[in-house]
């Protein structure tokens, strides 16, 4: 790798050939041209071929020696005379020397020799009709057909001898680069160099595995720029006397997955940039493409399920592997033998010089939201480092721009409106918490960006078309929450007849009390006692006294953070323990970890058990939060309804930026509501009033210092039900 | 509205006694030093946060006594004051300036704080917490009865200070005619730092008592500013007793709305209660 001012030049070890360039131009990456070399002798009935096939201009990247012309997609294509640098025998593995008798033959860890690509083996274009380009190629270069599936994919040789494909085409919609190949010495390279990749922060690949189609050994590693580049070992290959009989080949039969199957299906590549994958696409080469002139696209590597039928046990009988016949001399063709590309990407230099998307938001850094919002900080800093190391949004990595509002709405009101005309930021992502998320809401409709939010808690405020919520309270929270809340509670063992609604005057969750009330009454719940404070109270022993006074089956307390502890507190000093008790939005962790919140039920959309575990992306997620969490000093590290909610959000942003290949609002916000996202809380929908979708909040219940999911059922943790005293 | 019981009512009063002694110790300071150094200190709040972190660390990842935490908190509190003082007396602060430069000192306080001990919530849980003692039907827990033995003793003797001794009298005479008081032979500045320490030392009492009966969190600072603020003006500026008379008056007039109507009405009632006080006390100016 070189670095020559806005381009990179890519060599290997051993090899003094240029196999490939990459040019910065700050736009989405896209294949330029394709180089291929001849011998002298076959140069002049190539250069008539090419004329016949329309002459083209040199590309204005390239050297400019030779002739030119396009191929059946139109990329550029350059035969010029030079030394053959495709192998002209099989490649050797390379020479471990064996180890003295009495050692092992695997070098320690930290003595493992460094992974070292030989040479370029192949790259694999996409191309929206295979066999178009195979006939050209065939016609015009003189390349032979190795092998094919259908008309998904088909693999290319050169008549003087070379791997079993140097060149390959892949189904899509639009031309462009699928993956380079990249030949090294050893299997154990493969897995050093993928072990190499993660640990360099290139930690979205495919394999280890085996390809049936060519038998090379794989590890495929996506760049900055959203192509692919492989590791390839041990792969076929076809002698230049040698007739290749060509098989067509099932997809599903076409590699070994070396890691397991189900690890495979997981992992696998899939690279849909915004438009439907084909439901025929072959298991590694998916529906990549590079745009038509004027659009701009983005490769996706998110993996995606469905479309790939993998089986572990694609096994040797199920090969066909065609043999090679000696003794069938074969007239040597005219043809090309040297393959190298040259390829515009979003920056020379990983994504350096490439103008980042800027994302903005504000979050309550200080002030009595503070707490909370810290959780919201640590959750996207972790999503957009995480969103940065699978290549950014459209090729461009992505920056986070945070202010702190203090925890006052009119602040994040003042600083969305700097962040859209000072920063001049790309995308909002929302504030914390609901009447900050007002605030923000009105200056995104101003200036009509779409505006996705963590925790946004009265779905009848939110009047704006452009907003998205990640808190699933469905349309109606006032009504179904509840509704949720005594359905568990009457299935529970101890069924309450009488109720106590009390509750803090803060909007969110005032008018969820109102609702329980209305909902208990519906229920035939008795209604003992109903009060309300003020936001801020200090002295919440009168409100306890009078509880106990009441003595409810069970208690629904709308409070918000501090408060529910505060009344636990109050109920404790005067020697009251509530027999059921309700919190509406408790904070979380002093609540699970204090004595006096037993049984205490909240609502939630994500705890830290299976079901919700098993979410794409869920457990990674998990393991980084309770790192991150612990470092920036949040007491509870475990990741419930606030970080799910947070992390939720930015899952939206992406799927919608992902979606629409672009950051423009209006599609942006007409994908969102036409499509459901893929979320760890669950698969959501947009399309009901104020863009919720349905409620997914759930019953949990503090149970030995810990929150569990208790019901429904189909969400509760293994083993858990609804405890009462 | 059904008439409470009188356990009810009883619980809900001693609870507005207990709310009100809080009150009381918090304006303690803050009213003797506006009323006798001229300076309304708003960073008496942040002091009394800043003592309750301390205690709380202290206590639960120390492992003292949080009452023993008194002994490193009072010294280190009063020479706080003391240099607070000394800083708004060095650069001749007005009383209205210091109002701002000592909120200014709050929100520099208030975000220590979160930065050594994040914005969530601290609960110290020592041995006193969870006790609480039985009389008749009533509950007495023992950090809110410390709170108020506290209040009480500590505003008596500070009272007796003020009115038996030469150093009381002189503090009362520089808060009456400081020239004239210079001139009897009064150090003016020495009093005034020795006040101001005082002031201090019961920002850090008031602020164990905040770990020992309440939830932490670094906001929670400003919302006991209002309600502390009409106690010392209700109970007097420079009276060390009257902002715990005051503060019971408006912590039990809360607390017994609350048992009789709804809670929301509480601040309502109180301050209606404040008003009138204020408007009919005799002696106003």
């Amino acid at each position: 790798m070189r670095r020559d001012g806005n381009r990179l030049d890519l060599y290997t070890h051993g090899h003094a050939h240029r196999w490939g360039t990459v040019y910065a131009n700050g736009a989405p990456k896209r294949l330029q041209y394709v180089s291929f070399a001849a011998y002298e002798d076959d140069f002049d009935a190539l250069t008539q071929r090419l004329r016949g096939a329309g002459a083209a201009d040199p590309h204005p990247l390239s050297d400019g020696q030779g002739v030119w012309t396009r191929d059946a997609d139109g990329t550029p294509i350059q035969v010029v005379v030079g030394p053959k640098v495709s192998p002209t025998a099989k490649a050797q593995a390379t020479q471990v020397p064996a180890p003295e008798p009495g050692r092992g033959a695997a070098p320690g860890r930290s003595a493992a020799a460094p992974v070292q690509p030989r040479r370029l083996s192949h790259v694999l274009l996409f191309s929206p009709d295979v066999s178009r380009q195979v006939g050209f190629y065939e016609r015009v270069l003189g390349l032979r057909l190795s092998d094919r599936s259908g008309e998904i994919i088909a693999f290319m040789h050169g008549p003087h001898a070379s791997d079993h494909h140097m060149l390959a085409f892949a189904k899509s919609e639009a031309p462009g680069l699928h993956h380079s190949s990249w030949d090294v010495g050893r299997f154990d390279d493969v897995g050093l160099g993928a072990e190499l990749m993660k640990a360099k922060g290139y930690g979205h690949g495919w394999g280890v595995g085996r390809h049936v189609v060519g038998s090379n050994y794989f590890y495929y590693v996506q760049d900055p720029w959203g192509s692919w580049a492989e590791y390839s070992y041990d792969i076929d290959f076809v002698p230049a006397d040698v007739e290749w009989r060509a098989g067509d080949h099932p997809p599903e039969d076409s590699f070994y997955a070396l890691n397991g199957g189900q690890a495979i299906i997981r992992r696998r590549i899939h690279f849909t940039s915004g438009v439907r994958p084909s439901p025929t696409t072959l298991s590694s080469i998916a529906s990549n493409r590079e745009p038509p002139e004027g659009r701009r696209a983005i490769t996706n590597g998110r993996p995606k399920r469905g479309d790939l039928r993998c089986r572990g046990d694609a096994g040797a009988n199920s090969r066909r592997r065609t043999s090679m016949r000696t003794g069938h001399r074969f007239t040597r063709g005219l043809g090309v033998a040297l393959c190298s590309f040259a390829l515009l990407a979003t920056g020379a230099h990983a994504q350096g010089t490439q103008a980042p998307i800027r994302i903005g938001s504000t979050l309550a850094l200080t002030g009595p939201l503070a707490a909370t919002a810290l959780v919201h900080k640590v959750v996207g800093e972790i999503y957009v480092e995480q969103l940065n190391k699978r290549g950014g949004l459209l090729g461009r990595p992505v920056e986070w721009i945070v202010r702190d509002d203090q925890s006052k709405p009119e602040l994040a009101r003042t600083l969305y409106e700097q962040l859209l005309t000072v920063d001049k930021v790309d995308l909002l992502m929302g504030p914390y918490a609901t009447g900050a998320i007002l605030s923000a809401m009105s200056v995104a409709q101003r200036y009509d960006k779409v505006l996705i939010h963590h925790t946004f808690g009265i779905p009848s405020l939110a009047k704006y078309d452009k907003q998205f919520p990640a808190w699933s309270l469905g349309p109606d929270p006032a009504n179904t929450v509840p509704t949720t809340v005594f359905t568990a509670l009457a299935a529970s063992p101890k069924p309450p007849k009488t109720i106590a609604v009390v509750t803090s005057k803060f909007p969110s969750v005032h008018f969820m009390s109102l609702g329980a009330r209305e909902v208990a009454k519906k229920r035939g719940l008795n209604e003992v006692l109903f009060l309300e404070w003020d936001f801020g109270n200090l002295d919440y022993g009168p409100i306890a006294a009078r509880i106990k006074d009441a003595k409810p089956d069970f208690l629904w307390v709308g409070a918000l953070g501090l408060e529910g502890n505060q009344l636990l507190e109050a109920m404790n000093k005067i020697d009251y323990a509530p027999a059921e008790h309700f919190y509406m939005y408790p904070a979380p962790g002093p609540m699970s970890k204090s004595p006096l919140a037993k049984n205490a039920l909240s609502m939630t959309m994500f705890e830290e058990h299976p079901p919700f575990t098993n979410a794409a992306g869920a457990k990674e997620f998990i393991d980084l939060y309770h790192e991150r969490a612990a470092k920036a000093g949040i007491p509870d590290t475990s990741v419930e309804v606030q970080a799910a909610a947070s992390y939720t959000a930015w899952q939206i942003l992406e799927a919608a930026v992902r979606g629409t290949n672009s950051i423009d609002d209006a599609k942006m916000a007409a994908w969102l509501k036409a499509n459901r996202v893929e979320t760890i809380q669950g698969k959501l929908r947009f399309d009901g009033p104020s863009n919720y979708g349905d409620d997914l909040m759930r019953v949990k219940q503090v149970q030995n210092g810990r929150w569990v999911t208790v019901y429904p059922k189909e969400y509760a943790a293994p083993g858990a039900t609804l405890l009462v005293q | 509205m059904t008439f409470p019981s009188g356990t009810l009512l009883a619980q809900s009063a001693l609870s507005g006694v207990f709310i009100g002694s809080m009150y009381g110790l918090l304006g303690m300071g803050l009213g003797l030093a506006w009323g006798l150094l001229h300076i309304i200190n708003l960073a008496h709040f942040g002091f009394a946060f800043l003592a309750a972190y301390l205690c709380y660390q202290l206590a639960s990842v120390g492992g003292i006594d949080p009452l023993l935490t008194l002994a490193l908190i009072i010294p280190l509190f009063f020479a706080l004051g003391m240099a607070v003082q000394w800083l708004l007396s060095r650069f001749s602060v007005s009383p209205l300036n210091s109002l701002l430069a000592t909120f200014g000192l709050t929100a520099i306080i208030e975000a220590g704080i979160q930065y050594f001990w994040t914005a969530d919530f601290r609960k110290l849980e020592s041995v006193y917490s969870g006790q609480k003692l039985r009389v008749g039907g009533l509950f007495v827990p023992v950090p809110e009865l410390l709170t108020l033995v506290l209040a009480l003793v500590l505003g008596f003797s500070i009272w007796a200070a003020m009115r038996y001794t030469n150093l009381g009298r002189a503090l009362r005479a520089l808060a009456e005619d400081a020239p004239m008081a210079a001139a009897f032979g009064v150090n003016r500045r020495a009093h005034a730092l020795l006040l101001a320490g005082v002031c201090g030392a019961l920002a850090g009492i008031a602020g164990v008592c905040l770990a020992l009966s309440f939830t932490l969190t670094p906001s929670q600072i400003y919302a006991w500013v209002g309600v502390v603020f009409a106690a010392v003006m209700l109970g007097g500026l420079g009276s060390p007793l009257g902002p715990v008379a005051a503060g019971m008056v408006v912590g039990v007039s809360e607390a017994v709305t609350m048992a009789f109507a709804s809670p929301s009405w509480a601040p309502i009632v109180s301050f209606s209660l404040l008003i009138a006080l204020l408007l009919l006390r005799p002696g106003r100016t």
